[in-house]
């Protein structure tokens, strides 16, 4: 019964996306369900428990159904189609009354289902593809009560392309998702050899996007499991769900057909660190970053039409890294905006750095020249001169920070104005770094000493030097990262 | 994609302190000397203030290859400069398993075996990684994406540094211009000063 219950759970989630994308009316249902149903309960056990065998009616009746919704949404929002009502009105059945309260988070999707479920429960014994996945979900996970409903009701062959093609692409997920050495084609192999870790992983590893429903989905699949195949069958449908809800229609449909061979034909054996989920649709890519960026691992999900081969995902990966970089670049150096091509624009990227570092020598060399005593009398010369500098970005910018101190120096009696007030602050600002780090910097003392001299006048005469002021010191210690990008 | 202002802030100060440190030494230096120090000092304000990144500990580590260098880099680092030396090794590879890496050489070389038509674009783009390996400091252990994002980071730090040397050039002509004309019309002095 427990597993069941998970089972169902765990077809809720990985049917989720795609029931989203079915453009059948059961899926658009399905779809509003989902996330509410996302909202699993805490208590996979009970409702595991309370599941009896699908034996039961495949009808539910309309207010059973409107109080066990939430609870039924859970268990089968994922699987499309028929088997998913078998299971539904199992679930139903057997899930207390109690249950949608504390499940539903999302409080207006479940005033929906109850009004939707009973229309749409016409459609479900239609779909055998659904069954079909469940069916191969409840091999993984041992259980054979599923497997009663799944022989009822494939009479229908109709959807029995879509239900394959569905069931292929949970196999493509779950070959993607697991890639284990013993990957199989059929789905139980496939849950069977994912590591109960991994599969920890992969669920933590969420997009948020749906991260409440999936920290809810690990939240009640941990709770209801039995054992490693358990948590294993639960988890697999749920990454499925997960990772069918970011996909269209058309992508699913077209690479359950062409995956479905390559992935299992494929087989990665490698515990992958790019074992990966971020869908291709940029709309997900928001997904993809900041998963990234939550885990230090990279989902991706290999694009319609490309290989699944770990490798080729991995170096997927690392060419949209790399390109990424390089728009970057290109907005960076000059006159790149029209050049494309990784190797005209490291070209220009070249000689970029280098017409820089050139310049870099050439002006140290104008400084050299421009100062020849070298003694950089600096206070004086910018407090001089930044009065002067208007215009100069430097100076001003980079000083702003500082407080300003309305004093006049002494030897420019006549600055008495307003403006000369944020000029005045940088050369105070100087004359407090320098005096504040002289002193602070270690292995200094024989130089500060020789330094202190020259400068000394200049102390005793600036006397606005204010010693309530040592940010200076520590933010020289800090080393600050200046960056922002 | 900007220099944030306590960026220049902090390269300015370290810079003039750098000047400082190295001005007594250079009162009796040569032209070259003095040109030496003043990118050396510039070198390791940048360093400094940018922080902790590949390229700055690449760039220390290369500036303090020369001896001469060294005395005053401990002095403008101080007890970081040890630190900052240790882990930074130019010549580190980046580790990788080995069956790994030649699994997924087989799967290029077979790609390579059916698809012939990018081996020169692909030698092109390796050519110029190669130097701008080179060029960046540290490059020569980073792979291909870090090395662009070091990259990045190195442009916007020589562009701030070029922008800030070419202020200060620009602020000590003025400040020489003035002192000159000071010296020359010393009746206008006082008109001058109420400016």
């Amino acid at each position: 019964m427990e597993m069941n219950e998970d089972r169902k759970f765990g077809l809720e989630k990985s049917h989720g996306d795609h029931l989203s994308n079915h453009s059948s009316g059961v899926s658009a249902d399905w779809q509003f369900n989902t996330p509410a149903m996302s909202a699993a309960p805490p208590h996979p056990c009970t409702a595991a428990s309370l599941v009896p065998p699908l034996t039961s009616s495949p009808f539910l009746s309309a207010p059973m159904a409107e109080a066990f919704v939430p609870g039924l949404w859970n268990h089968h929002a994922t699987s499309v189609g028929g088997s998913n009502i078998q299971n539904t009105t199992s679930a139903i059945n057997s899930i207390p009354i109690g249950r949608p309260v504390a499940m539903s988070s999302k409080g207006m999707l479940l005033s929906t289902p109850p009004l939707i479920f009973p229309p749409s429960l016409p459609h479900f014994p239609a779909d055998s593809g659904f069954i079909e996945r469940a069916a191969r979900f409840s091999c993984l996970s041992g259980g054979g009560f599923m497997d009663v409903n799944l022989l009822r009701p494939s009479q229908s062959v109709a959807p029995a392309r879509k239900a394959s093609k569905v069931v292929m692409e949970t196999q493509v997920q779950n070959s993607e998702l697991s890639m284990t050495a013993d990957k199989v084609v059929s789905l139980p192999a496939a849950y069977g050899s994912i590591d109960q870790s991994r599969m920890d992983t992969r669920r933590d590893r969420r997009s948020p996007h749906i991260s409440n429903s999936e920290s809810q989905e690990t939240n009640f699949c941990e709770g209801g499991q039995d054992g490693n195949v358990d948590s294993s069958g639960n988890s697999s449908p749920s990454d499925l769900g997960a990772n069918k809800r970011k996909r269209t229609i058309q992508d699913m449909e077209k690479d359950q057909v062409q995956r479905g061979p390559q992935s299992s034909s494929e087989a990665t054996e490698t515990k992958h660190k790019v074992e990966q989920n971020s869908s291709k649709h940029g709309g997900n890519n928001g997904k993809d970053n900041s998963e990234a960026a939550e885990e230090g691992y990279v989902h991706v999900r290999a694009r319609r039409g490309q290989a699944t081969n770990s490798h080729s995902l991995a170096e997927r990966v690392r060419r949209e890294k790399i390109s990424e970089r390089m728009k970057y670049l290109q907005e960076l150096v000059p006159g790149c905006s029209k050049v494309t091509g990784k190797a005209v624009m490291l070209d220009e990227i070249i000689n970029y750095v280098q017409s820089l570092q050139r310049q870099v020598e050439f002006l140290s060399m104008k400084l050299a020249a421009v100062n020849p005593q070298l003694d950089f009398s600096v206070e004086r010369l910018l407090a001089k001169n930044l009065r002067e500098f208007h215009g100069s970005p430097l100076s001003i910018a980079g000083f702003s920070q500082e407080m300003s101190y309305p004093r006049v120096y002494p030897s420019q009696q006549g600055l008495g104005h307003a403006g000369s007030s944020t000029m005045v602050n940088p050369s105070d600002a100087y004359r407090r770094t320098m005096n504040t780090q002289l002193p602070t910097t270690s292995g200094y003392k024989e130089l500060s000493m020789q330094m202190h001299n020259p400068w000394n006048e200049e102390i005793v005469m600036q006397m606005d030097y204010d010693a309530n002021h040592p940010p200076n010191a520590q933010e020289m210690n800090r080393k600050p990262d200046g960056f922002a990008i | 994609m900007q220099v944030t202002e306590a960026f220049k802030h902090a390269f300015l100060k370290q810079m003039l302190l750098g000047f400082q440190a190295s001005a007594v030494s250079t009162k009796s230096m040569g032209f070259q000397e003095r040109k030496n120090a003043i990118k050396l000092s510039a070198d390791v304000a940048m360093a400094v203030a940018r922080g902790s990144r590949k390229w700055t500990r690449g760039l220390i580590a290369g500036l303090s290859e020369e001896r001469q260098n060294r005395s005053f880099l401990r002095l403008i680092l101080g007890e970081q400069y040890e630190s900052l030396l240790k882990p930074c090794h130019s010549s580190w590879k980046i580790p990788r398993c080995k069956k790994i890496v030649r699994r997924s050489l087989r799967v290029c070389w077979r790609k390579q075996k059916k698809n012939q038509s990018g081996v020169l674009a692909r030698t092109l783009v390796e050519k110029r990684t190669q130097e701008l390996k080179r060029l960046v400091p540290g490059g020569e252990s980073m792979d291909g994406s870090s090395l662009l994002d070091e990259t990045l980071d190195y442009v916007l730090s020589l562009r701030a540094q070029v922008d800030l040397m070419q202020s200060l050039l620009t602020t000590f002509e003025a400040s020489k211009l003035r002192s000159h004309s000071k010296r020359r019309l010393p009746e206008r002095k006082a008109s001058y000063v109420s400016k």
